[in-house]
């Protein structure tokens, strides 16, 4: 495939090649306990231009850094859930193919703390079931401006890295993403080639996807493949 | 947080005709994008800009699709579609919804990769492919469309028990989510913990999400259905931005109202055209947000289908049983009402009221009109005299004699066709205006009409930034 104007070619000075990857974050946690605030903390801070979404409940931002011989770009799309305990059956429709998960407490409320615990065995039982499936797991205590007692150390802490944040003083957060973007392993980033924006006009995946189409297209009698 | 014009973004169906708005930022091939940020993203996503430059949203243009496709050079493509679409329709009565979907989707694959083979396609890339996508989706399924949603289908067939699984599967959920919806339709917003901020207001943005949710119902593209359902959730959003402000207004606020304005609204169709988008539109369009907000729906229908009770905070369960039972036996007055057939649709439809019927009665709207008319353009482009197959069943009324077809295949467009079009446009497109003034005034009663109507002039009728600017003003 040709390129034709020089525009979408990487353009840093070294030339470095550009490694692209989408990301899947899930936000789980009672309500009240600030999940959307430490995302729109995130997504409005002050190196952010938060535009054109609908709504709080998905953002979206891309993070990129630098090394001796890549870019790396991590798109990340933020999905909200509804806390309240009635919507709570509504939450795998969310998190299917997600790849992070952060399940938010309040580090003052030992009872969504509880909450917080429930969620990341239904994260588990759902991992134990889907063979192949791997979230991260984040369980992040927010509010840690505020007066608290320490977390007692408890055997969920094993399975999730354990973060504190406060979304009020903006504590923790950018800290927060950056090691969930870098903590992506590498084989899943991909190459960004120039002048494809769709995986489908890549030449391989069309000559694959061509020969399935050429034996469905037997059965409809088509002429023209 | 951050001001109206970056919450409300437009995606409004009548884009397609909106040429002033396909500036297409970052993919000029003039002023070359400065960095290489947005060449990946699809354009309802969120995009880092750059040096404070405002980003335009890139708008889907079909009839600039339809033009290009007009090209001589791209004929082997028209010649492709048309072939397509003749043994789609002609092959098999009708095909299973997974066969439909794989027939579908393999096509896609294959036309996309002929994309990069013929001008002037082929030199395409960016946005400007992506256009040329959508257009070719938009049109296929146009085609398709009495064949592929459900609820069409089973007029065509007749009877349910002619439907394959897939297909018969969507009526019947169809049904069970109206029979819920009919049962709970009294609740208050309380019953599922919606705080309300303005009653009143809260029941005329309910109202206004649900009627451009409804609106699903009038277009035939994945796409167009997709943008419905976006507007509509905007318009959640915009109560809640700006009546709602205590809270942090994500998830926790916005599921609740959703439910609520499908509980409220009366949707026809809803889980047949939620399943005709999973089915026909290109996975790799459906990312990030239009995901997520679909999901949503899905999330939101989930709770109704298995909505009861134990579901709902009562506070009084006297008053709740009481509102419950007046419900049922109203319920059963309207069923005997509508056997003897006393209920005209058409009222039911204006004064809101729940509609039994809708889902077999897709009204015609006057979008469609214009869509038809683009797609018997197309048709009558690929009835190409050379071409001995016609597809016999998607002749049209305004089938031309092939002199003009001749003259049409030469030339990239002709006047006539042109300027029938933009007529037509320009007729629904008052219609359609008119309709958004009407729903903006009773919304805000409080406010001049002249105003209202200035403020539409300057946002072009788009109900989403409309809505915002006049929520600023009315504070």
């Amino acid at each position: 495939m040709e390129s034709n104007n020089g525009a979408n070619e990487p353009r840093d000075a070294n030339d470095k090649e550009v490694y692209r990857c989408r990301l899947k974050l899930v936000l789980l946690g009672e309500s009240s306990v600030g999940k959307t605030s430490i995302v729109t903390r995130f997504t409005t801070g002050k190196f952010q231009r938060n535009n054109a979404t609908i709504g709080a409940a998905f953002l979206n931002k891309n993070i990129r850094w630098v090394d001796e011989d890549n870019i790396y770009e991590v798109d990340l799309e933020i999905w909200d859930t509804a806390g309240q305990e009635r919507y709570r059956s509504l939450a795998p429709i969310y998190y299917r193919n997600t790849d992070v998960a952060l399940i938010v407490f309040d580090v003052t409320s030992s009872n969504t703390f509880q909450k917080a615990r429930s969620w990341v065995d239904e994260l588990r039982s759902y991992l134990d079931n889907e063979q192949g499936k791997e979230i991260q797991l984040y369980l992040i205590g927010n509010k840690c401006d505020l007066e608290h007692e320490s977390i007692a150390k408890t055997a969920i802490l094993d399975m999730c890295t354990f973060k504190e944040v406060s979304a009020k003083r903006d504590e923790g957060i950018q800290e927060l993403f950056e090691e969930i973007a870098r903590g992506i392993p590498t084989d899943k980033f991909i190459l960004q080639s120039p002048s494809n924006q769709l995986d489908v006009t890549d030449n391989n995946c069309t000559v694959m996807l061509k020969k399935s189409f050429d034996d469905l297209s037997k059965n409809v009698g088509c002429n023209y493949c | 947080m951050s001001s109206q014009k970056e919450i409300l973004k437009e995606f409004d169906p009548l884009s397609t005709n909106n040429k002033d708005n396909i500036q297409l930022a970052g993919y000029d091939s003039k002023g070359a994008p400065d960095t290489i940020e947005t060449v990946n993203h699809l354009p309802f996503q969120t995009k880092e800009v750059q040096d404070g430059e405002e980003e335009e949203e890139p708008f889907f243009d079909f009839q600039l699709f339809v033009k290009e496709l007009q090209d001589n050079r791209s004929e082997p493509l028209v010649k492709y579609i048309k072939s397509f679409l003749h043994n789609f329709v002609t092959q098999k009565s009708s095909w299973t919804a997974d066969e439909q979907t794989k027939l579908v989707a393999d096509f896609r694959t294959f036309i996309y990769g002929k994309l990069a083979l013929f001008e002037p396609f082929k030199s395409m890339d960016g946005a400007k492919l992506h256009n040329a996508q959508e257009g070719l989706e938009k049109l296929i399924m146009g085609k398709l469309y009495t064949r592929c949603f459900s609820p069409y289908l089973l007029k065509r067939l007749g009877s349910i028990e002619n439907l394959d699984d897939g297909h018969r599967k969507d009526i019947e959920d169809d049904y069970k989510l109206k029979q819920k919806i009919d049962e709970f339709r009294f609740i208050e917003p309380d019953y599922l913990d919606i705080s309300i901020g303005n009653e009143n207001k809260l029941m005329k943005f309910v109202k206004l999400s649900g009627s451009e949710l409804n609106k699903i119902n009038n277009f035939k593209a994945p796409r167009d259905k997709v943008v419905c359902l976006l507007n509509s959730c905007k318009v959640i959003f915009g109560y809640l931005k700006h009546y709602d402000t205590d809270k942090e207004n994500g998830a926790d606020s916005f599921i609740p109202l959703l439910i609520y304005t499908l509980l409220k609204g009366s949707i026809a169709s809803l889980i047949s055209n939620i399943r005709y988008i999973e089915r026909f539109r290109l996975e790799a369009f459906i990312r990030g947000e239009e995901e997520y907000y679909i999901s949503s729906i899905e999330a939101a229908i989930g709770f109704i289908i298995n909505l009861d009770v134990r579901k709902l905070s009562i506070k009084n369960y006297q008053a709740y049983n009481k509102m419950y039972h007046e419900n049922k036996v109203k319920l059963t007055e309207e069923e005997h009402e509508l056997k003897r057939g006393r209920i005209k649709s058409e009222n039911d439809q204006t004064s809101g009221t729940p509609n039994g019927n809708a889902a077999m009665d897709l009204k015609k709207h006057p979008f469609d009109e214009v869509t038809n008319s683009m797609f018997s353009m197309i048709n009558d482009f690929f009835a190409a005299p050379e071409q001995s197959n016609q597809p016999t069943t998607l002749v049209d009324t305004r089938t031309k004699t092939s002199a003009q077809v001749t003259n049409a295949t030469n030339n990239s467009t002709t006047p006539v066709d042109t300027e029938d079009i933009s007529h037509l446009v320009q007729r629904m497109e008052e219609n359609e205006n008119q309709e958004t003034l009407d729903t903006l005034q009773s919304m805000f009663p409080g406010m001049d009409k002249e105003l209202i109507e200035d403020v539409c002039i300057a946002k072009k009728y788009r109900i989403g930034p409309c809505v915002d600017i006049l929520l600023t003003l009315s504070d």
